[in-house]
């Protein structure tokens, strides 16, 4: 047990699966970096370094650079993985699946399907979410709920260093599809981390904080967010409970209908555009299942209906924050 | 380069089955017998059977939504893939797949393909797996010249040559994508396209089977053999529309009786074989009514299987949820 | 300062306790107080338990109110008697908050973290606090434990003793690799584990499979063991509940887990999402699972116990006591009988497996009159 951050925690699992099982290969653009120059190699290790180091433990036949091509990096990771291999692709950020999604909707998550049982993709897609570094409108997308809109395809979104390694190595030795969304706000968020390998089972939503007069429900980056807000409250004597859905797909609805039933009252602080996305989708399934325990309106914490904008100020105004989600409990309970 | 007798009535008897199931299917889907839709590869049975007879059950094939004809080349059965065409149970994909989705892995078939330039990315991935285990193994992806102009194709040929995979590419190009003729859709050439990535590329007629064979043999080899990849550009025409129910109006009247007459690599085969006293032309009728009578049986089968169930509804989405 | 008036504080229970909250005071204001009767409800992020008054007295004034979160040392109430006057009752309040600091986890608090010894090729986690002191505790923690399952008895008794509470191997921070997993070859861990921290002799205090380790240790190095307090101990009879070892190996969630860990407990709401949490993060990591199921080999099959103790038990001519939890779902508390006189045994009313955590007071004076 050690104090690692996100990016290391991730870092840590690959590196430790790709020792466990020669099967594992890493793709993607720059994931060492320096390919074809006389200068540094592994001069990268991926855009924010997360993937730095592998190139030297396992050499460019399992750390693969690939041109700037996603459709044929997600195709060629699907088609491994559907021959005997199981690799592990990087989409550098989840926006550039406007250029390759079909790889994932109509063919990674449909194979198994479509193939009547018979086909097993272990395929991981790594990539990279969400606001707050003034990446503006093509390099902030929180885009989890299009994969969760499709069967076939499990999705995972880490809040945290001890999740980010348990769900990565999960991801990896499972057989279905997984896309795995890593936070960029998150890379440099520490924890305690076992050196271990170990996994976290998907479908288990994590209660961060228990409490009994009000419920925030996050996923990814926003958890952070509800369990800070969770604490402020805590000092003004009002105990909230947190739940972290940890994978979108499967998603565990029974935690969340504990959590909703636990308080009564709902926050869902999601970065997603605000148009069916995991806020309006547990709404639904907490008033479906719940409704009669509930004791005020369901309150949802999310970005407008615009694209991610450039500007400081108002990337600020977009986002999620403390503040909002503090406002929005206030105003419940 | 000089066929045995045996493999000639491989041949042979490839395309003979796939030109009658595909025969079949024509049929009993104006007959209102089939669900769906369907398209025929009836008059490019010299490719798939040229290329495929190069393979072995380790080496795979990724297919178009005209795929029938790879299926059977590269050995699914022929029952299994008419129960998925009617949606029985049975079927070779559990009647979950239909025409554009038949695959068995088990045969190295990953799979055709409902989305134009669906297939060649997957491909990439089979042959990256044999780069990295040194099986020896090829993967051939093959795709329309409607295909040739999405820019997975481009993607993945480019890939293929900068990792140097045992990729082949084929492009059956029928000249027409949909209805719209290739004259109009392709700027440039395709066989240049390879070429411009850097793909060992060759145009082939793909009316002859032997063409196809000897090029097939050639690319196949030196990406066995660590070459790296290739294209085939193979030039053939199709019988049918686009799909079953096109009245294939844009083509006129000359042009389809061309197709029939001229242009059938069946007919081109049998010529070839029985002028040059390779093979009897009683032993290629035989195996034309063997396929006839298996294809006939297919259907029979198909038509009395049971379809799947509700409990099938939630099946096979994952491994595990 | 008012040398009647008394400081009740926030308990620190475990390595890892920053903060606690009083859920629920159990005594009111003016209220004579016996030590060891239950005082207030306290809830860390870790566990909600009963504290007991550490001092007889009466409760003069409640400093915090409940669900509040405090750091550990934060004044919670002051004992005293009826002669003070509240001036001085407040005086003594602020006098104690202004000289009150918070422990410093980078100093103090990493200084008495978990430790790390290699015995061969095992790697041993353990805490030791109370180096000063003359006399050695260890403890020893049962199957699927950990040296947290101390936490309200290792810190209490490290005020007189030198105290030392290990993960064994398979469990904790501690290598996962087993060998075999048996009583002999754990004693021998325990024996290398002394010898290694230069201990030439020791008090061991072992619950259920780690009591079994600790009968073992005392019979196989008789010069290192002082004394022996057994909790709920394997090998003193045949019953068993298997079913709580095997589902507690196999159960892979959260929802699966907490009915098994419930069994544990007389009162089972002692159970919290985070004390399953902490057990299923332990269980998902790679070799654990095997190494378990290696030990529960060595325990039992079919409901009964492989390990027969009791002759060997009588036999030793240390001071012995054994506790049992009355209601103890996993092994039953009858397995006291027919033991040497000598042995003093306890039977605690309403208590389950785990006595230690649900009347560590008791508990712990146990240990103390034992050694």
């Amino acid at each position: 047990m050690s104090v690692k951050s996100y990016r290391d925690a991730i870092n840590e699992a690959l590196l430790q699966e790709m020792k466990k099982d020669e099967n594992v290969v890493v793709m993607g653009e720059d994931v060492a970096g320096g390919a074809g120059t006389n200068g540094e190699q592994d001069a990268w290790g991926g855009v924010l370094g997360v993937t730095k180091g592998l190139l030297g433990h396992y050499g460019r036949e399992r750390v693969i650079d690939t041109p700037i091509t996603e459709t044929a990096i997600l195709g060629m990771a699907s088609g491994a993985a559907l021959t005997g291999l199981r690799p592990v692709a990087e989409l550098m950020f989840v926006d550039f699946m406007g250029v390759c999604f079909d790889q994932i909707l109509n063919q990674t998550a449909k194979f198994r399907y479509m193939f009547g049982g018979k086909a097993v993709t272990p395929v991981t897609i790594r990539t990279m979410y969400g606001g707050g570094l003034r990446a503006a409108s093509q390099h902030s997308q929180c885009l989890y709920p299009m994969f969760t809109h499709v069967p076939g395809i499990k999705v995972v979104v880490p809040s945290c260093a001890y999740d980010a390694k348990g769900l990565l190595i999960q991801s990896i030795r499972d057989d279905d599809p997984v896309i795995y969304m890593e936070h960029k706000n998150l890379y440099d968020v520490t924890q305690e981390v076992p050196d271990e390998s170990y996994t976290i089972p998907f479908g288990e939503a994590n209660f961060t904080r228990e409490g009994k007069d009000i419920t925030f429900i996050g996923m990814g980056q926003t958890v952070g967010i509800c369990n800070k807000v969770a604490d402020k409250l805590k000092s003004e004597g009002k105990s909230a409970t947190v739940l972290d859905l940890r994978t979108l797909s499967p998603l565990d609805e029974d935690s969340v209908l504990e959590a909703a039933e636990e308080t009564g009252k709902v926050v869902i602080v999601d970065e997603s555009y605000p148009r069916c996305n995991m806020a309006t989708d547990l709404s639904a399934l907490i008033c479906q299942e719940s409704f009669s325990s509930l004791k005020a309106p369901i309150k949802m914490v999310t970005p407008p209906h615009t694209p991610v904008p450039f500007s400081p100020p108002l990337e600020d105004l977009y986002l999620p924050s403390e503040e909002k989600v503090y406002n929005a409990a206030k105003e419940i309970l | 380069m000089q066929l045995s007798r045996e493999d000639l009535l491989k041949a042979y008897k490839g395309m003979c089955e796939i030109r009658e199931f595909d025969d079949a299917v024509h049929y009993e889907f104006a007959a209102d017998a089939m669900p769906g839709f369907v398209h025929l590869y009836v008059g490019e049975e010299a490719s798939a059977m040229g290329i495929c007879m190069h393979l072995n059950e380790k080496d795979t094939i990724a297919s178009t939504h005209r795929g029938h004809g790879h299926c059977i080349a590269k050995g699914c059965d022929i029952t299994d893939m008419m129960k998925e065409l009617y949606g029985k149970k049975d079927g070779i994909c559990g009647g979950k797949g239909g025409s554009m989705h038949i695959a068995d892995l088990s045969k190295g078939m990953l799979g055709a393909n409902g989305i134009v330039g669906g297939g060649p990315p997957i491909v990439l991935g089979a042959a990256l797996t044999y780069k990295t285990k040194k099986t020896g193994n090829v993967s051939v992806g093959f795709f329309g010249d409607g295909a040739s102009n999405q820019g997975s194709i481009s993607e993945s040929m480019n890939m293929a040559t900068v990792l140097q995979l045992p990729a082949i590419f084929v492009c059956e190009d029928n000249g027409y994508a949909e209805s719209t003729a290739k004259e109009y859709a392709v700027g440039g050439s395709i066989l240049d396209r390879g070429k411009a990535f850097g793909l060992d590329s060759h145009e082939v007629d793909g009316n002859d089977f032997f063409a196809v064979h000897d090029a097939a043999k050639h690319v196949i080899d030196n990406a066995r053999n660590g070459k790296g990849p290739a294209l085939l550009h193979i030039k053939t025409s199709k019988v049918y529309g686009h799909f079953e129910g096109d009245a294939i109006s844009y083509r006129t009247k000359e042009e389809n009786e061309k197709i029939k007459n001229e242009e059938d690599p069946l007919k081109i085969f049998k010529k070839k074989v029985t002028e040059s006293g390779l093979l009897e032309l009683s032993q290629l009728e035989k195996l034309e009514s063997d396929a006839k009578e298996q294809v006939k049986i297919a259907v029979e089968e198909s038509k009395k299987a049971d379809f799947p169930t509700e409990k099938d509804l939630l099946t096979d989405v994952y491994i595990k949820y | 300062m008012s040398e009647s008036l008394i400081a009740i504080t926030m308990p620190k229970w475990g390595l890892a306790m920053k903060e606690g909250a009083i859920l629920q005071w159990l005594k009111n204001e003016g209220d004579e107080v016996k030590k060891g009767e239950t005082l207030v409800e306290i809830e860390t992020d870790k566990v909600v338990n009963e504290m007991e008054s550490p001092e007889d007295g009466k409760l003069l004034k409640k400093c915090i109110e409940t669900d509040i979160r405090v750091p550990v040392g934060s004044l919670i109430a002051v004992y005293g008697n009826e002669s003070i006057s509240d001036e001085e009752i407040e005086k003594f309040i602020s006098e104690f908050n202004e000289n009150f600091v918070v422990e410093d986890d980078e100093a103090a608090g990493e200084a008495n973290k978990y430790e790390k010894i290699m015995l061969g090729d095992i790697e041993i986690n353990f805490s030791n606090i109370g180096e000063e002191k003359e006399k050695n505790i260890l403890f020893i923690h049962g199957f699927g434990g950990d040296l947290n399952n101390w936490m309200f008895n290792q810190e209490e008794l490290s005020k007189d003793y030198n105290t030392f509470a290990i993960d064994l191997p398979g469990h904790g921070q501690s290598s996962k690799n087993v060998t075999d997993g048996s009583l002999k070859n754990m004693a021998k861990i325990i024996n290398d584990f002394c010898s290694k921290n230069n201990i030439s002799k020791i008090n061991l205090v072992g619950h259920s499979y780690g009591a079994g380790i600790a009968i073992q240790a005392a019979c196989d190095f008789k010069d290192l063991i002082e004394s022996l307090t057994l909790i709920s101990p394997i090998g003193l009879g045949k019953e068993i509940d298997d079913s709580y070892l095997e589902d507690f190996i196999t159960s892979e969630s959260r929802r699966d887990l907490k009915p098994v860990l419930e069994k544990l407990y007389a009162n089972s709401e002692i159970i919290t999402r985070d004390m399953v949490n902490e057990v299923l993060s332990y269980k998902r990591i790679d070799g654990v699972e095997n190494s378990l199921k290696i030990m529960k080999d060595q325990i039992s099959k079919s409901n009964t116990q492989h390990n027969e103790l009791k002759d060997q038990l009588n036999a030793l001519e240390i001071p012995v006591s054994i506790i049992w939890g009355k209601n103890d779902n996993i092994i039953p508390s009858n397995h006291t009988e027919k033991l040497n006189e000598k042995i003093s045994i306890q039977i605690i009313e309403n208590c389950g497996h785990m006595a230690h955590t649900e009347y560590a007071s008791k508990v712990n004076e146990i240990i103390k009159s034992t050694n």
